[in-house]
């Protein structure tokens, strides 16, 4: 079956076509060349006017996965009110910061959305974080395992093991846990925090092991260098929220020594204490070094106005966060020798003055930023806002009366204290394109998504050019996956699953027997049993929401160094 | 006055919805409009006409002829006027009411008043569980107004209550005020067993404990100046359905220290 | 069916028939570290079983059959008339749900399309953590975290082992931690009377320490244990029959403690409004929290409980008690209670799923059932419908969330029959709708 996509202006900066009127051929579900002349057109899109862009990539959204679901549990209102009636097509749900599955798929897909990455996987819960992917539709989908807080990898560091052996180490549990890429969270700071301390900067010590954030940091960004995965080690700092978190931030930058990074809902780590508050902006010194420093990536966690919940792996600042609980209901757990978590519900207020300047330093941060490749359009959902408010963002960053409208109705305060109004940038398409597209999808190294030249999959969104950005991209005209069309003005029209990508870096298998030792000693799992299959995958995409199957893709690595 | 009448016409076999039964609201629509209002949604959807039938003129009352505790949500949201139920309710009546009055002349189900900022409940019967308690995603229990109970009422009366009075002339069942934080709960007959469990803040009032939680601690006889308010409070909202005054000097015990313990347990005898 | 566990070099030891790495479903810890024996005969419990495992892995499921008003017929006739019966329904109960995640899954899906309720056997235990969940939440350990890291654990009435015989085996008296080569020994203790304190013993286990109460006065030693937590002691000289003096004696020793862990199994606690013990114990924890750390860990989830409100929770929203009758997730934890919902005759049709214990038998009813039960399952009356299921970890492969609400674990086919997966019925009936 051959359809062609007729008219359309395209934009697609992985092959540099901005804005042209272009002609999209597609074959089995993938983008192809332009067939020969006489070859018989099975169905045509006539797009004439409309802009067209290969599917939307989220590439830090927590859409799987223990944390979220405690959050489900814990906020019955979060859904009443919320519940999303069942269709002769759709399961029932429900939804605004912590949807259910099922709703989390059809909303991103009814945005233009095609994949979603969920950036916190423990390894001790990738089972369920994949069980909760597999039920949730119409998106690709994948995960970045959680890494530098577990006592194996902090052992190994304190003894000063091989750095072959912590590779292995790093390959083996993206393997195991099926991940596309490594995060840290806090840096050593999980873990400190079970031995009750209660900060932990770049260059302090764990009181038991003795190694350092920075330590761990370099330890992993150096790891996937040297095991090719593409991703670079996905980074949420120290000192998440904290007043003075910039200086931290500023500090890992210049850590890097040139390594590649990536620092993730950088807004909330990009604090000053400045002002009669000691509550200020640390954007424009961030933004900065970031021009400087090709090496580093980054997505901003933007928040919006409204209630939210905020579900982290960080336990030590989410218990700090705990105080500003809203409702005053909260969880934080120590987890399996392996990781944390933290869910804390939040309400982000305009009119006060700490939310307001949050909400502006990470509009700073995406205008004063120039490299669109580096720099990821995230609400770090459901932290800083949850996803959907994408196509509201996306106006403020194009439309620049609009920002400044929204501007003058927050905190007087914070307007005086953002940058935010001398600001003049706006997003052109193709930047918001690279940002949501091309960029995330070079940056996780998903070689066949996030563009639009022969051999992609055929992930398509296709918008009418209004003048209301928000409007454009709240409902897109139509929505395809793998050559099908999935959503059609901006109403989910047929089901499908979507696949896993995952990245599996060579190791040596040596490492099973030292990590089956530890295993046996120390926990309550079977390594045998730790590990997720393939076959779970395939399985959990399969049967449940009335799609196809979907399948696991792994993703190409470079070769280990 | 004129008065719109609901007439069950067969026992339900569902939970119904009735939170759009509110005399404010009604008063706008004709009978045929009403009848089609749904009760139930979904695969089996009810209208109130397919349960009811109605009769009168739409006006400042609104009363209902039925009895059964699948009768969910009645007076839910009301604010204005009145309804009169003959009969029994379910769970949830007056749930997040603002104004008006709820009259109910049988036994109410659970969550009686749950999130209420204002008005007047007045059950004749008995009254379920978790009255004016929080239910799950609610902050808090009832906001404000006032219950009035003539028979007996269930377990966790107040449950995280913030605001408002419940009287009751008959008796609160166990752990009455639980994690209350505001508001009063006053029985001229007693409660039950182990009122006040993490009770922070807040005031319950009786003749009698059945059993008291150790981490109350009793602080003697006091002569409080505002009983004699709340006395006159009552006597003028609630009239003839107001409790006998209190006494002058009453047993205060402070509690629950299992938390901030702020709250009291005030024994009138 | 898959078996999602790869047999590796070092765990394969089946020459000598024998399977390792199995993991047990008959309790909410999920022991993965049996080792099954399987001949002519059946399944022998060779290594690593509890008395629970070997009733739940030896027992014989043979011969059990379909049937209709109580006589033998062919799967497909007996789900056709299960069909039947769910598409005359104005409001199926959906109960029991002892099954995998790819059951309750099943479940989900076709409580959904027939408008019907979910809830499970032992959600009303569930429950009294869930309040608190929702109204105050926690601070929670696991159960590895708990093994290396805990140097006093508080067993809050709950008779341990009796519901999870090897935890304090695993858990508890284990030679090594991960944080120091030389362990120090754990103080254990227990909350509460005639707590079988049989298996509290060994080279970790320091001193066990016991405050005799009632279980319906549990309560008034955990209020008075919170209060002197947070320095407002009490002027009485005993609590309930428990001496003050040994109330606080606990109270310093959580204080001095580097990581005290409180224990709980929310269905052990079976007194009137428990979630308050269950608040208390949470709130000082929290308490603790600010000076130095302490956790929570809640046990219990036996029957599938875990899974099923994990499911339910990330397909609708709410953790169990949901109506999906009005075409939305409804939640309402007193509506849609099933126990309830039968007593005051509410409901039209009750269809049970029991595959793990045969005790997990339906509650006596007038409305018709269908029962997907384990054979043997204890029956109180005769079903419209019965169809034997398989045993998720014996009779098919699985998956199943472990109590800690953290780890999720493959279960093994163990080849001991052919009986169906519980998921495979529900969706054939979904698709027959």
């Amino acid at each position: 079956m051959l359809i062609k996509f007729t008219g359309g202006t395209v934009y697609d900066p992985m092959n540099g076509v901005d804005g042209e009127v272009r002609d999209i051929y597609v074959q089995d579900g993938r983008i192809v060349a332009e067939p020969q002349p006489g070859t018989r057109i099975d169905e045509e899109y006539s797009l004439k006017g409309q802009v067209v862009m290969a599917g939307a990539i989220d590439p830090h959204s927590h859409i799987g996965g223990g944390k979220v679901t405690i959050g489900r549990m814990m906020l019955p209102e979060d859904h009443i009110g919320n519940e999303v009636a069942r269709t002769e097509l759709l399961r029932s749900g429900c939804g605004h910061a912590v949807p259910s599955t099922m709703t989390t798929g059809y909303r991103y897909a009814e945005m233009g959305y095609t994949a979603a990455f969920e950036p916190a996987m423990l390894p001790a819960n990738a089972r369920q974080a994949h069980l909760e992917m597999g039920d949730t539709p119409m998106i690709d989908k994948g995960a970045f395992v959680m890494l530098g807080n577990d006592d194996f990898f902090l052992r190994a560091l304190a003894e000063k093991r091989d750095f072959e052996f912590i590779k292995d180490y790093i390959a083996w549990t993206m393997h195991a846990s099926q991940a596309l890429a490594v995060k840290i969270v806090n840096p050593g700071g999980i873990n400190a925090f079970k031995f009750n301390q209660r900060a932990l900067d770049l260059d302090e010590k764990n009181v038991h092991y003795g190694v350092t954030p920075r330590d761990i940091i370099l330890t992993l960004a150096r790891g996937m260098k040297e095991l090719g995965v593409p991703h670079p080690i996905h980074i949420h700092g120290c000192n998440l929220g904290v007043p003075g978190s910039m200086h931290s931030t500023l500090a890992t930058i210049r850590a890097a020594e040139g390594l590649p990074l990536h620092l993730t809902h950088i807004q909330f780590h990009s604090y000053g204490t400045e002002g009669d508050m000691k509550f200020s902006s640390g954007a424009p010194q961030i933004a900065e070094l970031l021009n400087q420093n090709p090496n580093v990536s980054i997505d901003i966690g933007q928040i919006m106005f409204g209630q939210t919940c905020t579900a982290s792996g960080d336990s030590m600042r989410q218990y700090g966060n705990t105080k500003s609980a809203d409702p005053k209901k909260w969880v934080v757990m120590d987890i399996e020798c392996d990781n944390g978590c933290g869910v804390v519900p939040m309400k982000y207020r305009d009119k006060s003055y700490v939310n307001a300047l949050q909400w502006a330093i990470g509009l700073e941060l995406f205008l004063l930023v120039n490299d669109p490749w580096r720099i990821f359009l995230t609400t770090d959902h459901p932290n800083g806002a949850p996803f959907y408010y994408y196509p509201h963002l996306i106006r403020l960053l194009m439309d620049r009366t609009f920002r400044n409208e929204m501007l003058e109705k927050l905190h007087p305060g914070a307007q005086a204290a953002t940058i935010l109004k001398s600001l003049d940038r706006e997003y052109s398409l193709y930047e918001i394109a690279v940002m949501t597209r091309a960029g995330p999808a070079k940056s996780l190294g998903l070689h066949d998504r996030g563009h639009l030249g022969p051999g992609a999959s055929a992930d398509i969104t296709i918008y009418e050019d209004l003048a209301d950005r928000e409007a454009m991209f709240k409902t897109p005209l139509l929505v395809f996956k793998s050559g099908e069309l999935i959503v059609k003005n901006g109403q989910v029209v047929k089901v499908v699953a979507g696949a896993t990508h995952v990245a599996r870096p060579d190791y040596d298998t040596g490492i099973e027997k030292t990590l089956r030792e530890y295993f046996d000693r120390y926990h309550t799992v079977r390594l045998d049993n730790f590990r997720v299959s393939d076959q779970e995958i395939v399985d959990s995409n399969c049967g449940h929401t009335g799609g196809e199957c979907g399948c696991v893709i792994v993703q190409p690595t470079g070769p280990r160094t | 006055m004129s008065t719109l009448s609901f007439t069950l016409r067969t026992a339900p076999t569902h939970a119904l919805d009735l939170s759009s039964l509110l005399p404010g609201r009604l008063a706008q629509l004709s009978t045929a409009e009403i009848e089609k209002l749904p009760l139930i949604t979904g695969v089996h959807a009810l209208n109130v006409g397919d349960v009811f039938a109605v009769s009168g003129t739409p006006g400042e009352a609104l009363a209902i002829s039925a009895d059964s505790t699948l009768l969910d949500y009645v007076g839910a949201g009301l604010d204005q006027g009145t309804i009169t139920v003959e009969g029994s309710v379910g769970n949830h009546a007056a749930r997040g009411m603002k104004g008006g009055t709820l009259e109910i002349r049988g036994n109410a189900g659970a969550y009686l008043a749950s999130s209420a900022t204002g008005g007047l409940v007045h059950v004749k019967g008995s009254a379920g569980d978790y009255l004016g308690g929080a239910r799950p995603g609610d902050k808090f229990g009832l906001l404000g107004g006032t219950v009035v109970v003539e028979g007996n009422i269930g377990e966790r009366a107040g449950e995280r209550m913030r605001r408002g009075i419940v009287v009751t002339r008959g008796t609160f069942g166990a752990a009455a005020g639980s994690r209350m934080v505001g508001g009063t709960l006053w029985t001229e007959v007693g409660f039950g067993p182990r009122p006040g469990p993490l009770l922070r803040r807040g005031t319950l009032i009786a003749p009698k404990v059945d059993e008291l939680l150790p981490t109350f601690a009793d602080c003697g006889r006091h002569d409080l100046v505002i009983l004699n308010i709340l006395s006159r409070y009552v006597a003028k909202t609630l009239g003839p359905l107001a409790p006998k005054p209190l006494p002058p000097v009453v047993r205060k015990l402070a509690g629950d220290r299992a938390t901030i313990g702020k709250g009291e347990i005030l024994l009138t005898t | 069916m898959t078996n999602w566990t790869q047999a590796t070099g070092a765990g394969d030891s089946r020459k000598s028939n024998a399977i390792t790495d199995v993991a047990c479903p008959f309790c909410g810890l999920v022991c993965d570290d049996l080792e099954i024996v399987r001949d002519e005969s059946g399944i022998k419990v060779a290594k690593n079983g509890c008395e629970k495992a070997v009733a739940g892995f030896e027992r014989a499921v043979d011969g059990a059959r379909p049937q209709v008003d109580g006589k033998d017929v062919d799967l497909d006739t007996a789900i056709r008339a299960a069909t039947e019966l769910v598409r005359a329904s104005s409001l199926p109960l959906y109960g029991g749900l002892g099954t995998d995640v790819d059951g309750i899954r099943a479940v989900m899906a076709l409580a959904d399309k027939s408008g019907g309720v979910v809830d499970h056997a032992l959600s009303e235990g569930q429950y009294r953590n869930f309040r608190v969940l929702q109204t105050r939440g926690w601070i929670m350990s696991t159960l590895t975290e708990a093994r290396n890291r805990a140097d006093l654990f508080i067993i809050v009435a709950t008779d341990v082992q009796k519901l999870h015989p090897r935890f304090f085996e695993r858990i508890v008296n284990v030679e090594q931690s991960l944080i120091t080569e030389q362990p120090k020994k754990r103080t254990v203790v227990f909350i509460g009377k005639d707590l079988d304190q049989s298996a509290v013993t060994g080279p970790r286990i320091g001193e066990v320490l016991t405050l005799n109460v009632d279980l319906d006065h549990v309560s008034d030693v955990v209020s008075a244990l919170a209060a002197e937590i947070r320095g407002t002691p009490s002027t009485q000289d005993t609590v309930a029959g428990v001496a003050t003096a040994d109330i606080r004696a606990l109270a310093e020793r959580c204080k001095t403690a580097e990581y005290p862990v409180f224990v709980w199994a929310p269905p052990s606690l079976a007194f009137p409004n428990a979630d308050l013990v269950v608040s208390t114990v949470s709130d000082l924890v929290k308490e603790l929290n600010i000076e130095g750390r302490a956790a929570g860990l809640a046990l219990g989830g036996n029957e599938g409980a875990i899974s099923a409100a994990a499911v339910s929770s990330w397909q609708s929203g709410f953790p169990l008690r949901v109506s999906f009758s009005s075409g939305k997730p409804d939640y309402d934890v007193t509506r849609y209670a099933i126990p309830r919902m039968l007593q005051d005759g509410e409901g039209d049709l009750l269809l049970w799923i029991a595959s793990f214990s045969p005790d997990l038998g339906p509650p006596a009813t007038k409305i018709p059932s269908i029962v997907l039960g384990t054979p043997g399952i204890k029956l109180a009356a005769q079903p419209k419908v019965f169809i034997p299921i398989g045993t998720p970890g014996i009779d098919h492969a699985g998956r199943i969330i472990r109590v800690d609400n953290v780890v999720s674990i493959p279960l093994k086919d163990l080849g001991r029959s052919d009986l169906p997966r519980a998921a495979d019925i529900l969706a054939a009936i979904e698709l027959a709708l």
